[in-house]
């Protein structure tokens, strides 16, 4: 039987996992690690970049570089969260014909789905060079929060990457899982997701090999990397107050 | 492996402190046959340094870390080395991080 691939579609990072003796093994990247960056670009040179090249020229190249896509996966250009997302990235975020936030890299646009399917090809093609087979099948998992709209952009972006989505599962419910939760008997779990771009926490009912996310809450624009930056913010501060002292110990120049 | 890399940095960023009028002490060229020890070790398992200086950005082998205008730097030079990537067989173990010159 062909193996399905498990895929954790992040907002910042991806996963990808596959069933090996009964247990989740995480497949490297062609990169050599275990998370993809969830990073798209078009380079100068028209190239097409995919995770951790694309987040490596990010800075030199930040109107093609799309991040975070998954904020704006089922969303209308109208949204909000689209709103809020405009605030934060470099690159453009146009209206599409049928009202939905698509992307623009290069002078062409994208629908989300598009970007991410990008990224899932990616995981397929590192996926299918581990496993030395073709991947025809995944699951991938979606934050209990997404809606229906959003749920269907995550199976869109498996199909244009040649995956066919077997079943779209609950993040929370698939944490629970590999945690084995299931082996036990009917109980009620609290299961907290620390993201890079997201955090939330959601209440499981488990019972008779059923899980059930009974509620789900959280922040979409709070997570480690926003921990990052406070650190970041807080040693440059630092680092500026201090830099008369370093430029008289080392005679060069802090551009801060 | 990568992490060995750690030591690497930690060899680099002493020697970059060794005070001037220290530079041709003995123990200072000791230690830096150690490092030499340890490059050639990780040679023999194929962990070669990527070279930066004054090439092309390649994302496939750098890190841009900052973009800046910089006179006399054409769009896409890299102006500066700030931490040594390297290379294990044909794959990057962990990039170079650079300082990439901004074209006019």
């Amino acid at each position: 039987m062909a193996k399905i691939i498990g895929i954790d579609l992040g907002t910042t990072n991806s996963v990808v996992a596959v069933m090996e003796g009964g247990d989740a093994t995480i497949i490297p990247s062609a990169e050599g690690s275990h998370l993809i960056p969830s990073v798209v670009a078009i380079s100068k040179s028209g190239e097409r970049l995919v995770g951790d090249v694309a987040k490596r020229q990010a800075v030199t190249n930040p109107e093609n570089t799309i991040y975070s896509i998954k904020r704006l996966m089922g969303r209308k250009f109208e949204d909000p969260e689209t709103e809020k997302t405009k605030k934060l990235v470099p690159y453009k975020i146009v209206r599409a014909a049928n009202g939905d936030a698509w992307v623009e890299m290069a002078g062409k646009q994208y629908s989300p789905p598009e970007i991410s399917a990008m990224i899932l090809a990616k995981i397929k093609a590192d996926a299918e060079a581990y496993l030395g087979e073709k991947v025809t099948d995944a699951v991938i998992t979606v934050p209990a929060y997404f809606n229906d709209s959003q749920r269907q952009a995550t199976k869109d972006a498996g199909r244009i990457a040649g995956l066919e989505v077997k079943r779209i599962v609950n993040e929370p419910t698939a944490s629970a899982l590999a945690y084995g939760v299931d082996k036990k008997a009917s109980e009620k779990i609290a299961v907290y997701d620390l993201g890079g771009g997201t955090y939330d926490i959601s209440i499981l009912e488990l019972g008779d090999g059923v899980t059930e996310v009974k509620s789900t809450n959280g922040d979409t624009f709070l997570g480690g990397d926003d921990f990052d930056q406070r650190i970041i913010n807080w040693l440059c501060d630092e680092f500026k107050s201090k830099k008369e002292l370093i430029y008289a110990q080392t005679g060069s120049r802090f551009n801060a | 492996m990568k992490r060995l890399l750690d030591v690497l940095d930690s060899f680099g960023a002493g020697f970059k402190a060794v005070p001037p009028q220290f530079q041709n002490q003995p123990w200072v060229e000791g230690m830096r046959a150690v490092e030499r020890q340890m490059l050639q070790i990780l040679e023999q398992e194929g962990v070669t340094p990527i070279a930066a200086d004054g090439k092309e950005f390649d994302p496939n082998f750098h890190e841009a870390v900052s973009y800046e205008p910089a006179e006399g730097a054409s769009e896409g030079q890299i102006l500066d080395e700030l931490q040594r990537g390297y290379m294990i067989q044909d794959r990057v173990l962990r990039p170079t991080r650079v300082k990439v010159a901004k074209g006019e």
